[in-house]
């Protein structure tokens, strides 16, 4: 008889290593990370891991630089005219930031989906699933883009809502489907993360209830980072979270990562307890 | 498409662990008893470490529902059944106990004249076992129908303490030398009928989990 | 007494919404008014000399009545087309580099150009293909006269691209990029199908008002009387021959240039309204 005393004894961690995909890959680390916007500075020393089979949530009060922190997980951050990032993004031990690396190449690892739902409005719902095939990978058959529009749309819980509309506009869809819908056609090219830059925030409870659902299903085959305003969501659906805030030069830094269960019952940080008990921001 | 399915597994997966507390406290429950009958103090042993199992689910239970409640924003019947399950656990872990006392006393009085009031406790064992077993179907089926039967079997287990009471203070008048003993006996009734209202209490948390109401089941 | 001083007040109020809400819509009328007596004009003195002969004869010697402007409408679109050949590029290209990839010197410096070549005025633009092509190399010519307008339509086109990409949201570009999709990707087949209508409107606008120019025409193409097919040779255009029918001593002649007026009016709004229509079919059938 070996009785069981401590909690930790008795929870296992949300997803066991052995149930998710391939073990380590698919894990990123973060180190000494700063992005700029031409001269101000929106985050600096930032440290994170992040590991695979599990969602990680990013919070912390507005301007804290969330989004740029996940902007900068897949040098989307760049994009925006006069914007760069120092220090080291590793994928797989691998740093996207190493010169000569290909950004376009590293986006295709590493998903996006964004705030605001954006399905291609020239395009029907099947034609924005393999929009990412369609642009970017050798031509492929009419039967394999039919397969992966059944497998994509099914894994975000869609095919059954869709099926029937496939060739109408992608825009057609309400809110919650058209965000779905960019979930699907993330995921749609195979990337190994997925990041989600407040999924949510134009949707109604019903339709957030639903992609949480989803991501929870779809964070076995991926690695999901989700920003997020919304503590509540983060408490919901997350396993790890990571708060953010910034400072008085509104520069913003990591204050403390960690389970989320750990997160939303005892934090470390006063700043932490402070902001999830609505305290602060 | 139904929502929240993470959520709805992990209450599910909460339940099953309350399930497997009833059990091992019934379990106790009957070694204690068997061990009582038979003066087997090894089965008495077995019993008292069994409860350290039912008091781990219980930290662990009630650590995962404070989890769900600052993680998952539970309301209305969630939340009343996540709030209730810390009373379910405690009323559970009493009952453990006392399965623990009633091993203790058979260690005590083995090797002793086998009491003759046995088959009154195993009466009292034998119902007290019925309402857990009934009391934790109630909670985890929300059957507010099976709540109030299994409450009602609470006079049961009164009634027979009552009459062992009488039994015993008779035997002692006749046996006062033996007076000590027979109290340790009246102990163990005690414990029974504590464990018969331990089990009545769970029976109301079902009621205002499924109902929001509160009630009192007891006569 | 308060309460009357209240009710007056209210009274005032309304009188004056009312005496402003009249003052506008009578401005606003005056101007429909301005269309309907000038398109009516035009139809009054122009629909006679609308017959067969017109669209299909060249004009008469002078002095002779009847005849048409068939070689006006040939050369009109003939210099349309290759202005548009021209113009449509360069202005699209421009339009796409200052929205999508433009930042910095060089970009500011294209747009600057492009603001001043649109406020340049028509006979400028001809006096400068004049000097340039025309003395020395081309002479009076179609090919002359299509570049003077391809100058016009540039900025025209350049512009009203330059706003419709700009409508383009953000986030559809980034959904591409996101994607893992190279920028000129991401313009060609996801910023530019989104827009395409109103590409091909912007592009309308600029020919519509191109087919209209007289004043770098009459140094550039001079206008002709016969059937002309080779842009290397004088060519007519029916702008020219409204001009030239308008300044004419013949009543004959004048109300040709009505008519002529009724054509070109007529060529316009067609083209305007087959743009309509292809889009709204295109719209459609990506729906």
């Amino acid at each position: 008889m070996n009785p069981i005393r401590s909690f930790a004894d008795l929870i296992p961690d949300a997803v066991p290593a052995a149930e998710s995909r391939q073990g380590a890959e698919r894990s990123i680390a973060i180190r000494g990370l700063a992005a700029y916007y031409g001269k101000h500075k929106a985050i600096e020393g930032i440290d994170l891991d992040i590991g695979p089979g599990v969602i990680t949530a990013i919070i912390g009060p507005s301007g804290c630089g969330k989004s740029t922190l996940i902007r900068c997980i897949n040098r989307m951050h760049e994009v925006i005219a006069g914007a760069y990032a120092t220090g080291s993004v590793t994928l797989d031990g691998t740093d996207i930031y190493t010169p000569g690396s290909d950004p376009v190449q590293i986006r295709r690892r590493i998903g996006m989906v964004f705030q605001k739902p954006n399905p291609f409005p020239t395009r029907t719902v099947y034609e924005n699933v393999i929009a990412g095939l369609r642009l970017n990978l050798p031509r492929k058959s009419k039967a394999d883009y039919d397969e992966v529009v059944e497998r994509s749309l099914r894994s975000v819980a869609l095919w059954d809502e869709v099926k029937d509309k496939l060739h109408d506009a992608g825009t057609a869809l309400s809110g919650g489907q058209q965000q779905r819908l960019c979930i699907a056609r993330a995921i749609a090219i195979k990337p190994e993360v997925l990041l989600l830059d407040e999924p949510c925030s134009a949707l109604d409870p019903t339709a957030t209830l639903k992609i949480e659902d989803l991501l929870f299903s779809l964070k076995i085959d991926y690695t999901i980072v989700i920003v997020t305003h919304n503590m509540q969501q983060a408490a919901r659906a997350s396993d790890r979270t990571a708060f953010l805030m910034a400072d008085e030069n509104h520069v913003g830094h990591l204050v403390e990562a960690g389970p989320t269960r750990e997160i939303f019952l005892k934090p470390k940080d006063s700043r932490t307890e402070d902001y999830i008990s609505g305290r602060l921001g | 498409m139904q929502t929240r399915i993470h959520f709805m597994e992990e209450l599910a997966r909460l339940n099953h662990d309350i399930l497997t507390m009833g059990i091992k406290v019934e379990e106790n429950l009957r070694k204690a008893l068997e061990a009582f009958k038979t003066q087997d103090i090894e089965l008495a042993r077995d019993a008292k470490a069994g409860d350290e199992v039912v008091n781990a689910l219980q930290l662990k239970i009630q650590d995962q529902a404070a989890i769900l409640i600052a993680t998952q924003q539970p309301v209305a019947r969630d939340l009343r059944e996540l709030v209730s399950i810390f009373k379910v656990t405690d009323n559970l872990e009493r009952a453990g106990d006392h399965a623990t006392h009633l091993a203790k006393a058979a260690i005590k009085l083995a090797g002793e004249q086998p009491t003759r009031q046995i088959s009154r406790i195993e009466t009292m064992v034998e119902t007290c076992c019925a309402m857990i077993r009934g009391a934790v179907d109630a909670w985890i089926n929300h059957d507010v129908e099976e709540a109030r039967k299994i409450a009602a079997m609470d006079k049961e287990v009164d009634l027979e303490h009552k009459a062992l009471v009488r039994d015993v203070l008779e035997f002692i008048k006749e046996h006062p030398e033996l007076a000590d003993r027979a109290s340790r006996v009246l102990n163990n009734s005690g414990y029974l009928e504590r464990v018969g209202d331990h089990m009545t209490n769970i029976c109301e948390a079902v009621v205002y989990m499924v109902e929001g109401s509160h009630v009192e089941l007891k006569d | 007494m308060h309460e009357q001083a209240e009710t007056r007040r209210f009274a005032r109020r309304r009188a004056s919404n009312l005496m402003s809400l009249l003052f506008v819509v009578l401005l606003a009328s005056l101007s429909v008014a301005i269309l309907l007596v000038i398109v009516g004009h035009i139809f009054a003195n122009g629909l006679s000399s609308l017959t067969l002969d017109f669209f299909t004869k060249i004009p008469k010697p002078y002095g002779e009545d009847g005849g048409g402007i068939a070689q006006a409408i040939v050369g009109t679109i003939e210099m349309l087309l290759l202005a548009g050949l021209m113009a449509i590029p360069v202005g699209v290209a421009t339009a796409i580099y200052l929205v999508e990839f433009g930042s910095g010197r060089f970009a500011k410096t294209v747009g600057f150009a492009i603001e001043l070549l649109a406020e340049l005025p028509s006979i400028v633009v001809g006096v400068f293909v004049w000097a340039l092509l025309v003395r020395n190399v081309t002479g009076y010519s179609g090919i002359a006269g299509s570049t003077a307008l391809a100058i016009i339509m540039i900025p025209i086109i350049a512009r009203s691209v330059e706003e419709i990409l700009k409508l383009v949201p953000n986030g559809l570009r980034e959904a591409a990029l996101a994607l893992g999709t190279p920028r000129w990707k991401v313009v060609l087949f996801v910023v530019v199908p989104t827009v395409l209508p109103g590409i091909l409107t912007g592009i309308m606008l600029s020919l519509a008002r191109a087919a209209g120019e007289t004043a770098p025409l009459l140094l550039t193409s001079l206008g002709n009387n016969f059937f002309n097919f080779n842009l290397q040779k004088p060519m007519a255009a029916m702008p020219l021959q409204i001009y030239n029918y308008a300044v004419s001593p013949y009543d004959d002649w004048h109300r040709k240039a009505w008519a002529s007026t009724l054509v070109l009016i007529a060529i316009v709004a067609i083209m305007s309204g087959a743009v309509k229509f292809l889009t709204r079919r295109w719209k459609h059938e990506s729906n």
